[in-house]
């Protein structure tokens, strides 16, 4: 009978260890925050501010951790989220003070600055370590291009260039409201008219195109009406390498990912391992490659 | 002894620990494939990690400091408006019956983890707190009602002055033929071309309200607006809601006082019925929409009550850089950096 208690004591014992669950605690959990009837702690505190979302703290954090293993330097990041402040501060004027309160100060705003420049520098690394792919995918082409819905401007247009003049100049001059800057165009973009489109994935070389006829579909704003109009391209390629424009290319790239494929692709490779069930729950909702 | 005679004599306890053995396969193995991941915490120097990775890693401490700069401050008087509220009232058995109604309610609206979520965000541990959440409105609502009514001469009846306020409901009968004509002078009126039907139903509904019925009971029966199942009631109503409502509303509900009923206000929507519920500081008093739109209004003076009837009640922040923070805001200073 003895020997049966015993047994059952000890079974008892063995599942009740397995049941209990340790919880991450702060140092010195007990101290009292708030005296009263109730105390309130400091443990308390800790677990009240992690029932608001803070993935973003995590995140943050990991960011920086990650970007200086790939081979960012710290210092870097540093500097430019200096200089992201000096520019705050002179848009801003007396209202940074309050702008930064919200962050829990000057320093904590620059630190949130300098992850979200870390974050940034983890998707450019991402892209460059596949960059084959990623042109083979995009077929990026540099170019500079406008649009006209008139003919007679777009020829005035491709003639003055042809001319030398100023590409992005000439096409403001004559009404083309959009930028005409140097940019990276890429099959991926859905806004881009297919008839150009399909030039840009044929041409060879850089140059000036002829005035490339096409139909652009439209919405009227008051009515909602689907309307059919006719528009007039200026294509001017100016490199079709993407090794000449591999930072432009890389940018382009970098804002179409999703943050959490890049994240999750680091957290695998850095092996990131969780010990805390808030916060892995936290994030494991929306990144994979946690331990 | 062979093994056949020592099984016949201890048969009961190697079934006892063959049972055992079953019973922490099970858990270990069987129960933890359908349970999500668990994690076991780890301790680094004394101190608890978040996470690693690598070398790097982050500490339970850091992220501390980390959500304390940024929201510790709301964090800790959220926690003593909860101490001060609950500390205030007695819990009745009518405040739990309406909190477990509300609570049910709620839970067929919203899922489970929606409301844990919306819970954990205002400090209660989940959505198991649900009735204490509900219990807590209730009581917050009384604090704010004795608050403004010690305060009626400087606060509340000047408030229902500048703002014209008062508590209001309607009947609408839905006209689907409402035509705006211009007039010469370029003013625009609505005509309205009821069928026989939706004539019928006004008629029916002015013939009732002239007879005597409740308003709220020929709401519930013949208003085709969604307060319908409210009895009509739109609940408070000022200058500053007023904008959410068409023009010949308001232009209707504006000059109303108590008890008044208006005739039949065509909007483009078709008829409807006003009547002002309250405007009395009396009746505004026991509205419980009244009492939360002072609380907005004077969000700062209700603040401070609370702060104050928490230094009565002898709670203190001990933390004294923060208790500071706290007076500061609370005195309109801002605030430290």
């Amino acid at each position: 009978m003895k020997k049966i208690f015993v047994t059952l004591l000890a079974v008892s014992l063995l599942t009740l260890c397995a049941c209990s669950k340790d919880t991450v605690k702060v140092s010195e959990p007990d101290t009292v925050l708030i005296s009263g009837k109730d105390n309130f702690t400091k443990q308390e505190l800790f677990e009240t501010m992690r029932g608001q979302d803070y993935s973003s703290i995590l995140i943050g954090h990991l960011s920086e951790q990650l970007a200086v293993k790939e081979g960012v330097a710290l210092e870097e990041m540093q500097a430019s989220a200096d200089e992201e402040i000096e520019f705050y501060k002179s848009v801003y004027g007396d209202y940074f003070a309050q702008l930064v309160q919200s962050y829990g100060g000057e320093e904590n705003f620059k630190a949130n600055i300098v992850r979200g420049i870390a974050g940034d520098k983890l998707t450019r690394l991402y892209v460059e370590k596949d960059f084959d792919s990623y042109v083979t995918e995009y077929v990026p082409v540099y170019a500079q291009m406008a649009y006209f819905e008139n003919l007679n401007t777009a020829n005035a247009v491709l003639e003055a260039v042809k001319n030398g003049a100023d590409f992005a100049e000439e096409a403001a001059n004559n009404g083309y409201s959009l930028s005409a800057d140097p940019q990276v165009y890429t099959d991926k973009d859905e806004s881009m008219n297919l008839t150009v489109k399909q030039f840009l994935n044929s041409v060879e070389g850089s140059g000036l195109s002829e005035v490339i006829p096409a139909v652009a579909t439209t919405t009227d704003s008051t009515t909602g009406e689907s309307k059919e109009t006719a528009r007039y391209y200026i294509v001017n390629v100016l490199d079709t390498d993407p090794n000449n424009f591999k930072e432009e290319f890389i940018t382009t790239v970098s804002a179409s990912l999703d943050n959490t494929e890049v994240m999750s692709y680091y957290f695998d490779k850095y092996d990131v391992t969780f010990y805390d069930q808030t916060s892995y729950d936290l994030l494991s909702a929306t990144y994979t490659g946690l331990n | 002894m062979n093994t056949k005679e020592l099984l016949k004599k201890y048969w009961f306890v190697c079934l006892v620990a063959v049972l055992a053995v079953i019973f922490i396969v099970y858990y270990a193995v069987v129960d933890a494939q359908n349970k999500p991941k668990t994690l076991a915490t780890k301790q680094e120097d004394g101190q608890y990690l978040i996470y690693t990775a690598g070398e790097d890693k982050l500490t339970a401490d850091q992220l501390y400091e980390e959500l304390y700069d940024q929201m510790a401050l709301t964090m800790l008087y959220r926690q003593l408006d909860r101490a001060v509220i609950d500390a205030s009232y007695e819990t009745t058995s009518e405040m739990k019956n309406i909190a477990t109604n509300s609570a049910s309610y709620l839970l067929t609206m919203y899922s489970k983890e929606q409301l844990d979520s919306d819970l954990r965000s205002l400090g209660y541990s989940g959505v198991d707190e649900l009735d204490e959440y509900y219990i807590y409105m209730q009581k917050a609502t009384l604090f704010a009602r004795d608050y403004f009514n010690a305060h009626l001469e400087d606060i509340v009846e000047p408030y229902i002055a500048e703002n014209n306020s008062k508590v209001i409901s309607h009947i609408l009968v839905l006209v689907d033929n409402v035509e705006t004509v211009t007039n010469a002078d370029g003013t625009t009126t609505l005509v309205a071309h009821p069928t026989e039907e939706e004539q019928a139903k006004l008629d029916e509904v002015q013939a009732k309200l002239a007879n005597g019925e409740d308003f709220a009971e020929v709401a519930k029966t013949y208003s085709d607006d969604s307060s319908a199942s409210n009895g009509g009631s739109l609940g408070y109503y000022d200058t500053s809601v007023a904008s959410g409502y068409v023009a010949e509303f308001t232009a209707a509900a504006d000059p109303l006082k108590e008890g008044d009923v208006t005739e039949p206000v065509l909007s483009t929507y078709g008829y409807h019925i006003i009547r002002c519920d309250a405007s009395t500081t009396e009746s505004l008093m026991n509205n419980d929409d009244f009492i939360n739109k002072l609380v907005q209004a004077y969000n700062s003076d209700y603040t401070k009550a609370i702060y104050e009837k928490s230094q009565e009640l002898g709670y203190k922040i001990e933390d004294e850089a923060m208790r500071t923070e706290i007076e500061s805001v609370l005195n309109g200073d801002g605030g430290a950096e």
